[in-house]
């Protein structure tokens, strides 16, 4: 069953240097308890994604076309009252960065238990039974005591336990985790991903999870999104994307990752593109090693096969549309 | 040969007035650097790695220890060590143009447009860059800045602390590789301090792992990634992503690195450890030879 279905989503920056196309016709969709992962480059729309999705775009950031349905109902049509009560009840968030999501003159505890009380008017006092048994789901030791310490006092993962208990609290249906690890150490991460994979499980939970590292994200997700300048390029199971890419672009990034002693590595020419003016056709081409002068008229679309699809001109007499 | 040495190193930093209390970062560590080849010091945050790399490059002074290049002490290598530091963004001044910052690192007789434009060239940047200022420039040719400032200095060591950790996936691999460049051309020694065990077994020699301020295990990186000795040590290497050889016990990854204000009595590690035992929250294991270059700090045998 489809619990969300992006159709086709556009967002747009208006900064002063000009307009820029975060992006550009996505589509996706998440089953009820299936893991998407979502990879690119920065810059490459992915964060813009997540944030559309609880339409916490920012001006100068503006959704200017598309759909997003969420349990069947379009998020972009919902009043500021509605959508405010499924952000963190039926939708939660986990952020890169946990120390800059709580507030560092309130005990966590004190934190979490306001997402009870802002959703279901729960007296706040009667709340530590709960908060004290929600750390322990998330394996913080010492819960008890931990409810009353303050966000300074608590290490990177610990940190961001407790964004993940506050985004488990009202148990919701789908949690978007933007870039949950890269800022942890490998060990640390380890555990996060396993805390969250298990999460899955017992929530049926369904996560759509942003991250830079293709390793990371093959590590819990059963489907993949491969984005470039604003662009979807690649989509399929992420066990065929690791192992068999498609896409020149996800070769790439794929590739950049296998490391063997001492010899170098493969790495993609060029930079990440210049959002505010981006190449004529394929927005790759220039980085691409089998680029061909067709590829700077080709206008960009999504083949699709039974499992996915890729969007590159090499594909299109081979792919079924 | 050994160019440069760290011989029973300690540094503390207080955290109250008084200096009652405080962070024991680096606790007793002595290892050395061989001329040419690459040395890489890994560990979790706040194990000590970057403190260490500081000691090593002058930067921060031990309160106790020595360091020795080419076997005598610290003072008057000035300039033979430099560093590259992981956020190019705070290590590079903004309202300098990259001549500015390159040229710094020189002596006055080479400082020139000319020179500048040549080091510039070494780090795959045209001279076009001489003028432009940080903001003007990508995560990864910022990154290519900051080591063209190293270089220029014409050092024989130079620190990486995590030099690619900031930068986009793909932008890593270029300068992993203009890394391994430099180094074939001009013969560098590199420190490599990094927490990725993929970009430590894909540059370095030798490998250091450190715990809580303490070095646990050394030795060449082929030996003790593929024959880890130290619980420790397989607890990183079973919690990578990346595709280096899989330990062949897997130690899961429990808590957290201790307080290094208060740590654990005996061996540090204990408190994570599978196979602690009584002796371990008692005695302090040492160091000892498993192999000629391979050197662990535990006292059960993998």
């Amino acid at each position: 069953m489809k619990l969300l279905e992006v159709e086709d989503l556009s967002v747009e920056y208006h900064l002063p240097q000009g307009k820029v196309k975060a992006l550009d016709n996505v589509n996706l969709t998440i089953d009820k308890g299936e893991v998407v992962g979502v990879v690119g480059e920065s810059g490459s729309g992915k964060s813009t994604l997540a944030h559309a999705v609880i339409r916490l775009v920012k001006p100068p950031g503006k959704i200017v076309e598309g759909r997003i349905l969420f349990n069947g109902k379009n998020i972009l049509e919902l009043s500021d009252e509605e959508i405010r009560k499924i952000r963190g009840k039926e939708i939660s968030m986990i952020f890169q960065d946990p120390s800059s999501y709580l507030n560092p003159v309130y005990p966590v505890g004190f934190q979490v238990a306001e997402v009870y009380e802002a959703h279901e008017n729960t007296n706040m006092r009667k709340l530590n039974g709960e908060v004290v048994s929600l750390f322990k789901k998330v394996r913080i030791t010492d819960s008890e005591v931990r409810v009353g310490s303050y966000p300074h006092e608590l290490s990177g993962g610990m940190k961001q336990r407790i964004l993940i208990a506050m985004a488990i609290a009202l148990k919701p249906k789908l949690l978007i985790a933007d870039e949950p690890t890269s800022a942890l150490d490998t060990t640390i991460q380890a555990e996060i991903l396993s805390l969250l994979n298990e999460l899955k499980e017992e929530y049926s939970l369904s996560i759509l999870f942003i991250s830079h590292d293709v390793g990371v994200v093959s590590e819990i997700a059963n489907r993949m999104i491969v984005m470039y300048a604003g662009k979807v390029v690649e989509e399929g199971p992420a066990k065929r994307i690791v192992e068999e890419p498609l896409h020149p672009y996800t070769k790439a990034l794929v590739l950049a990752t296998k490391t063997t002693r001492k010899k170098k590595l493969f790495s993609i020419p060029g930079t990440p593109p210049d959002m505010l003016n981006l190449p004529k056709g394929c927005p790759f081409h220039p980085r691409c090693p089998y680029a061909k002068d067709s590829c700077k008229e080709w206008s960009y679309r999504m083949i699709r096969n039974h499992e996915g699809g890729v969007a590159c001109a090499i594909y299109e007499n081979t792919g079924s549309s | 040969m050994k160019i440069l040495e760290a011989v029973n190193v300690y540094k503390y930093f207080p955290i109250d007035i008084f200096g009652r209390k405080k962070i024991r970062a680096v606790d007793g560590i002595s290892l050395h650097v061989a001329s040419s080849e690459t040395l890489a010091i890994v560990g979790e945050s706040g194990s000590g790695k970057t403190t260490l790399g500081r000691i090593l490059s002058g930067l921060v002074k031990p309160d106790k220890g020595k360091i020795l290049y080419k076997g005598s002490s610290f003072n008057g290598f000035h300039g033979k060590v430099q560093m590259v530091f992981q956020n190019p963004d705070s290590s590079l001044d903004p309202s300098w143009q990259t001549y500015d910052i390159v040229s710094e690192a020189m002596n006055n007789r080479r400082k020139s447009l000319d020179s500048v434009a040549e080091v510039l060239e070494l780090v795959g940047l045209n001279p076009a860059y001489i003028t432009k200022y940080p903001h003007e420039l990508s995560g990864g040719e910022k990154q290519r800045v900051a080591i063209a400032r190293a270089i220029a200095a014409e050092p024989e060591i130079i620190i990486l602390d995590e030099p690619v950790s900031a930068l986009d996936a793909s932008i890593r691999a270029q300068i992993l590789n203009l890394l391994l460049d430099l180094q074939e051309k001009k013969g560098y020694t590199y420190v490599l301090i990094d927490h990725d065990l993929g970009r430590v077994w894909h540059i370095s020699d030798r490998v250091v792992v450190m715990y809580a301020g303490k070095v646990v295990e050394e030795g060449k990186t082929e030996e003790v990634f593929q024959d880890p000795k130290h619980p420790y040590t397989i607890m990183l290497l079973s919690a990578s992503t990346s595709n280096i050889p899989k330990p062949k016990i897997n130690v899961s990854i429990q808590g957290e690195l201790p307080s290094l204000i208060n740590p654990p009595s005996g061996c540090r590690f204990r408190t994570r450890c599978p196979f602690a035992q009584e002796k371990c929250k008692v005695e302090e294991p040492q160091l000892y030879n498993v192999s000629r270059e391979h050197e662990v700090a535990c006292y059960n045998q993998f």
